[in-house]
């Protein structure tokens, strides 16, 4: 079944083109979860919620090509939502921290980590950094574009992506160094 | 997405290596996500089912097909509303042609002292050529100019009397006072007898003017003519004139409210019925068609000019939307419509301002009345509820916005406003659009649609005076959701 009769057997509420349409995107989808969610729960939770608004606003979409990278855009806003919602202030002190302790020798440990535990890294980080970084770095997004979805200012995603890359190298730094002593 | 951004030029490789990892990155969701996912949708109510859809265009199409049919059955064309108008029309004269003066109401020729006509010859001779001319303007397209139907009358009337001399006896003949009394007779118009009762200032003549009865013409008219043209006179005489071959004759003059053509591609509609609502601010014209009978002469007859506030009114709209397909969805549709309109016209006084007695023998008095005319300015506000239905065409997008024309008619009634008396309350609009929409948030969409709507049906003014078909232009500011 291609892509386009996909689409138009979901768009007619079809169970078994549901079905396919879930088992051919949900790894992808799951995976975009996990980077913005905080937590394994928080993400199967997300998840949850994005494929519901993807079968109900599925009617919208018009060409089948963009199938993907529209589902992909439903669980962005997805995540951007539950973002929202549980959007806390978080304690400047461990971002200065951060800020103040990057330095060079993350890219190593990049290279050595694999992308489970480096999801781990990401997910240690806070809201607000975790999600401009994701937006930016993995999807793409431009600090305009970021600041809108998320209601900040284009600096402050701007500032927001610089700590919380600095926070990231700074962890996998330490964590290369623990693999070190480890190893 | 794809906007380019000067931090992503100096951005490391460190950012790129994390994007490849990240790319195709995937897990595996709990094994019991997609049945919680199936559960938790609702139900397809508004599926787009094929044949579901068409339910409610084909029945909007009956619907709008008998609605048509109803209006156009119930509502009596322009001959028939004449005869329907109210009596307050008698009381306008038609002009005469002479710009400073107008008097259209025949002169009235009082023949005897004693206020008794001499009987036999006058009074037939008069009365059958009254007769003839009674039936000429039936058929006589100059009917509407009555100077020169005057004209006409008098050449008419001297052959009409010799006719009817050579059939009397001599003795008859000795009786008449010559052509005087004849014209005078015939001057009078319909008959004597209404001319005689309309105009006031016949009566002022008193003992001098004489008029016959209407029990008297019967008898005259078996004295002198023949039965078989007695039966064509009486019936003819006694309908009344009915201006059906004019009316015809009129150029039919129709606008076209076919939307502007579709641009190329074809865009998708929602597949889920929507609500909407939207105002227009519109301008009202109208074409005007003067009632054309001998008692009614409208002249200069005028409206605002284009962008007259006097023509500025409003469109309240509020409907349904179904798709039918994906490039047609049927509206329903209800209506307010608020139409401003001003008609200035000139018209003959309902009474003459003054009139002048000529004598033509010793046994023959001429009166005529004279009317000045007058303008008259109608200031009219209709409000007209309606229910439509709407053929929508999805065009597609173009620029960010969604391109659509709609088609479509409305039927309703006219509440009626102080200066006009509605015959036929109930009317018909066909109305088209062209439109473009793009949404405000992303539930709630704005559109702007140029519109025009045009009248299935004419209405007539208070007076009976003239039948007025309105038609507006108008841009459409909605919402739908």
């Amino acid at each position: 079944m291609t892509e386009s009769d996909l689409l138009q057997a979901c768009q007619q509420h079809d169970v078994r083109a549901q079905t396919a349409l879930y088992d051919r995107y949900k790894g992808r989808l799951m995976g975009l979860c996990r980077r913005y969610a905080r937590s394994q729960p928080e993400a199967e939770d997300m998840f949850h919620e994005g494929f519901i608004r993807i079968f109900q606003q599925l009617h919208t979409l018009e060409q089948a090509d963009k199938l993907l990278p529209w589902m992909k855009r439903v669980m962005v806003n997805t995540a951007i939502n539950v973002y929202h919602k549980n959007h806390k202030q978080q304690a400047e002190s461990e971002l200065d921290e951060a800020w103040e302790r990057a330095s060079p020798g993350h890219t190593d440990t990049l290279s050595r980590i694999n992308t489970e535990e480096l999801l781990k890294v990401i997910e240690q980080l806070p809201d607000g950094y975790r999600m401009v970084f994701n937006l930016y770095v993995i999807d793409g997004y431009n600090h305009i574009e970021i600041a809108r979805l998320m209601g900040i200012a284009e600096g402050t995603s701007k500032s927001q992506l610089a700590r919380a890359k600095n926070l990231l190298k700074t962890r996998l730094k330490t964590l290369g160094i623990v693999n070190y002593e480890e190893s | 997405m794809k906007n380019p951004d000067t931090d992503r030029l100096h951005s490391d490789g460190w950012d790129d290596h994390l994007r490849q990892r990240f790319a195709d990155f995937e897990s595996e969701p709990p094994a019991n996500a997609l049945s919680r996912i199936l559960a938790e949708l609702p139900a397809p109510a508004a599926a787009p089912n094929r044949h579901r859809a068409w339910v409610p265009g084909a029945m909007g199409l009956l619907l709008l097909l008998i609605s048509a049919w109803v209006v156009h059955r119930s509502w009596p064309f322009s001959t028939q509303v004449s005869a329907n108008l109210p009596q307050t029309k008698r009381h306008i004269r038609s002009p005469k042609n002479k710009p400073a003066i107008s008097s259209t109401t025949p002169s009235h020729s009082i023949t005897g002292e004693n206020g008794a006509l001499p009987d036999g010859l006058d009074k037939e001779t008069a009365l059958s050529t009254t007769a003839d001319k009674e039936v000429t303007p039936v058929n006589n397209p100059t009917l509407f100019r009555p100077t020169q139907r005057r004209q006409e009358t008098a050449v008419g009337l001297v052959e009409t009397t010799a006719k009817s001399r050579a059939l009397l006896p001599a003795d008859k003949v000795a009786q008449t006072t010559g052509n005087q009394p004849i014209f005078s007779f015939k001057s009078a118009g319909r008959s004597v007898a209404s001319a005689v009762e309309k105009n006031p200032s016949a009566n002022k003549l008193g003992s001098s003017t004489t008029a016959l009865t209407a029990e008297e013409q019967p008898s005259i008219q078996q004295q002198i003519i023949p039965e078989p043209q007695q039966s064509s006179i009486a019936s003819l005489s006694t309908h009344p004139m009915q201006p059906t071959h004019l009316a015809l004759s009129l150029p039919n003059i129709r606008l076209s409210a076919l939307p502007q053509s579709a641009p190329k591609k074809p865009d998708a509609s929602r597949q889920r019925p929507s609500v909407f609502m939207g105002i227009m601010p519109l301008y009202t014209y109208q074409r005007i068609d003067p009632v054309r009978t001998d008692d009614i002469w409208i002249k200069n007859l005028t409206t605002q000019h284009a962008l007259s506030t006097r023509r500025a009114g409003l469109r309240i709209h509020a409907g349904v939307e179904w798709p039918v397909t994906r490039r047609i969805s049927l509206r329903a549709i209800l209506i307010y419509n608020q139409l401003n309109q001003k008609v200035s016209f000139l018209t003959p006084a309902d009474e003459p301002d003054s009139v002048r007695v000529e004598q033509i023998d010793e046994k023959t008095v001429r009166v005529n009345p004279y009317y000045h005319d007058k303008w008259v300015n109608r200031q009219t506000n209709w409000h007209y509820v309606g229910a439509g239905t709407d053929f929508v065409f999805h065009l597609g997008k173009f620029g960010g916005w969604r391109h659509y024309a709609s088609l479509g008619a409305t039927v309703g009634v006219y509440l009626t406003p102080d200066t006009y008396i509605m015959t036929q309350p109930r009317s018909g609009f066909v109305q088209g659009s062209y439109g473009i929409e793009r949404p405000l948030t992303p539930s709630v969409w704005l559109r702007l649609a140029p519109t025009i709507q045009y009248s299935l049906t004419t209405i007539s003014d208070a007076d009976g005076m003239f039948f007025t078909r309105p038609y507006t232009y108008g841009l459409t500011i909605g919402l739908r959701k």
